[in-house]
């Protein structure tokens, strides 16, 4: 479970950056697993279910390369 | 590859069905053409001359059908029977024609060398295409559904990449001979990389089932792509860069045709004719013969060994099912701790996937993208689209969702989550108890077990040995799989 231990922690890391507690952003880390759901400006939208439950400043985490 | 018979004369014919396309290109700008098209196309590099690639097409294609003349005595003698012939017939049409011999080198088309060259290279595809055509064939297949790669003949330098095949043994269906082992041509047939002393010999029935490559009195499941000539090879447009693509447009012209998102030689008139005439129907592109691959719903933006892993992972998928409709995302790389991730977005009109990434560096990239996959369909294409079929409660879905909880692997992760005490450990379990999680794994090991694809069979051993609960025993994931199949029949995905 290391791999999803390392992604987790680093995506906890950036919530908290945004100033949430460890326990929070653990469990908006969890919420948003490797499906991250992003408004028309980037932000991160943790979802329970289809209920938004808070949304997020755009996360570095997510940012990909194209080749 | 020991050829002590002649090739048959179907290959023959395939062969001089090929499209002569000129070209200024060099040899490693068509490397970047398409497999589909450079099967497809006569060409040599950097020659635009098409009467000469006409010419050498001919007499190529006399000798692999063993042609013959007769003289004014009445005797008959092969057209032309040997390498040298095919130099000596070249060298007199180039003279007659004007052209005029330059440096003798490789670049010299009327060399002996040039001429040598393009003979053997073209004869041993021909071969390689004629062995390949005869291995697919389905009793022959049936009985001889494997081939091992072997080496047979030393060579100056040995391709590192060759080395970790050696030996190893496949179906000849498997993707893998064109995804991975042929890096030069690309093609399912020898040779197998310029400059290669490898090539392949049969395994039997008997030896295929010991290796579990197939199951007894089982059927050899049909390839996920058809390689025939007479079925008209098209590529994919998707997938290819756009420089590339304006670049092969500019080159060639109205000689290829682009419809859609599938691109193809524009057929000589004649020769069309006769192919058109002689063509047998189209195999199926996927095993169930459905026309809507997964593959085709993801546009590659990733190169590289990590390019090489995703497009095994999808032929994998699309060797084993269809997708109905999927809307089309990118695939791109990430360098983050993320092993991969499907995005979606929040729109007016509701959920809608937006790119799925995956790290090249992870462990197990290819497993990786047939997980990614399994979001994409959760979201996309299982129950109402734009919702996550694993939260929306679909019927098959619940079925699936039910079988996992009674598994080994989900109940002893749960039992781990109850004894687990750590801030983090808690966490990770947590993530792996998520419904669409668990689909995910489920659905990467459904696709790496029904496809039997060796790259995926590889990483999910690996997987499990960093964690035996993430994913599940073959035994333990039996009815899981049952679920998958039931569920996947119902939408006509196979």
């Amino acid at each position: 479970m290391n791999e999803e231990q390392s992604f987790l922690t680093e995506l906890a890391r950036e919530i908290m950056a945004q100033g949430y507690d460890e326990l929070t952003a653990s469990n908006y880390a969890v919420m948003i697993g490797d499906t991250p759901c992003r408004d028309r400006d980037g932000n991160v939208l943790v979802l329970d279910g289809r209920r938004e439950v808070v949304k997020l400043k755009p996360l570095k985490i997510f940012e990909t390369e194209s080749d | 590859m020991i050829f002590d018979q002649p090739t048959p004369p179907e290959d023959a014919i395939s062969f001089a069905n090929k499209i002569l396309v000129g070209s200024p290109l060099s040899s490693s700008e068509w490397q970047d053409v398409p497999a589909e098209l450079r099967t497809r196309a006569f060409f040599s590099s950097e020659v635009e001359n098409v009467q000469l690639l006409q010419r050498a097409r001919d007499v190529i294609g006399d000798f692999l059908a063993n042609n013959r003349t007769t003289l004014e005595d009445g005797t008959t003698m092969l057209k032309a029977g040997s390498r040298s012939a095919f130099v000596d017939q070249m060298q007199a049409w180039l003279e007659t024609n004007g052209f005029v011999r330059e440096d003798g080198g490789l670049t010299d088309i009327t060399s002996q060398t040039r001429l040598s060259l393009i003979f053997n290279t073209l004869t041993t595809q021909a071969d390689g295409y004629g062995w390949y055509r005869t291995g697919m064939d389905g009793d022959v297949l049936d009985e001889f559904p494997a081939q091992r790669f072997i080496r047979v003949m030393a060579v100056k330098e040995p391709r590192n990449s060759h080395i970790q095949y050696e030996d190893q043994v496949y179906l000849k269906t498997d993707p893998i001979w064109y995804l991975v082992i042929n890096e030069d041509f690309g093609v399912p047939w020898g040779p197998w990389a310029w400059g290669c002393g490898h090539d392949v010999e049969d395994v039997d029935r008997d030896e295929s089932d010991k290796l579990h490559l197939t199951t007894p009195g089982a059927p050899v499941a049909p390839p996920a792509k058809d390689w025939t000539f007479n079925t008209g090879l098209q590529a994919s447009t998707k997938n290819l860069d756009p420089d590339l693509l304006a670049k092969l447009k500019k080159v060639f012209g109205d000689k290829i045709v682009i419809e859609g998102d599938t691109m193809r030689w524009k057929a000589e008139g004649q020769r069309l004719n006769a192919e058109v005439e002689t063509a047998a129907p189209a195999a199926p592109e996927t095993r169930g013969g459905n026309q809507s691959p997964v593959s085709d719903a993801l546009e590659l933006h990733v190169s590289g060994s990590l390019k090489t892993q995703v497009q095994t992972a999808l032929a994998a998928i699309d060797q084993v099912h269809d997708d109905g409709d999927l809307p089309t995302i990118p695939l791109t790389s990430t360098r983050r701790s993320y092993l991969g991730f499907l995005s979606y977005n929040r729109t007016d009109d509701g959920l809608a996937a937006s790119e799925m990434a995956v790290r090249g560096t992870g462990h197990w990239p290819a497993l990786t993208t047939v997980h990614e996959a399994g979001h994409f369909l959760d979201l996309e294409a299982i129950g109402t689209k734009g919702n996550f079929s694993t939260l929306a409660g679909d019927p098959d879905m619940r079925k699936f969702l039910a079988a996992a909880e009674e598994t080994d692997a989900i109940k002893g992760l749960r039992s781990k989550l109850t004894e687990a005490t750590g801030f983090e450990s808690r966490r990770g379990l947590q993530y792996f108890l998520k419904p669409e999680e668990i689909w995910a794994r489920a659905y990467a090991q459904f696709i790496t077990e029904e496809s039997g694809q060796p790259l995926l069979v590889r990483q999910l051993a690996d997987a499990r040995q960093v964690d035996p609960l993430r994913q599940w025993s073959t035994d333990d994931f039996a009815p899981v799989k049952q679920t998958i199949k039931e569920m996947f029949t119902n939408l006509g995905w196979i």
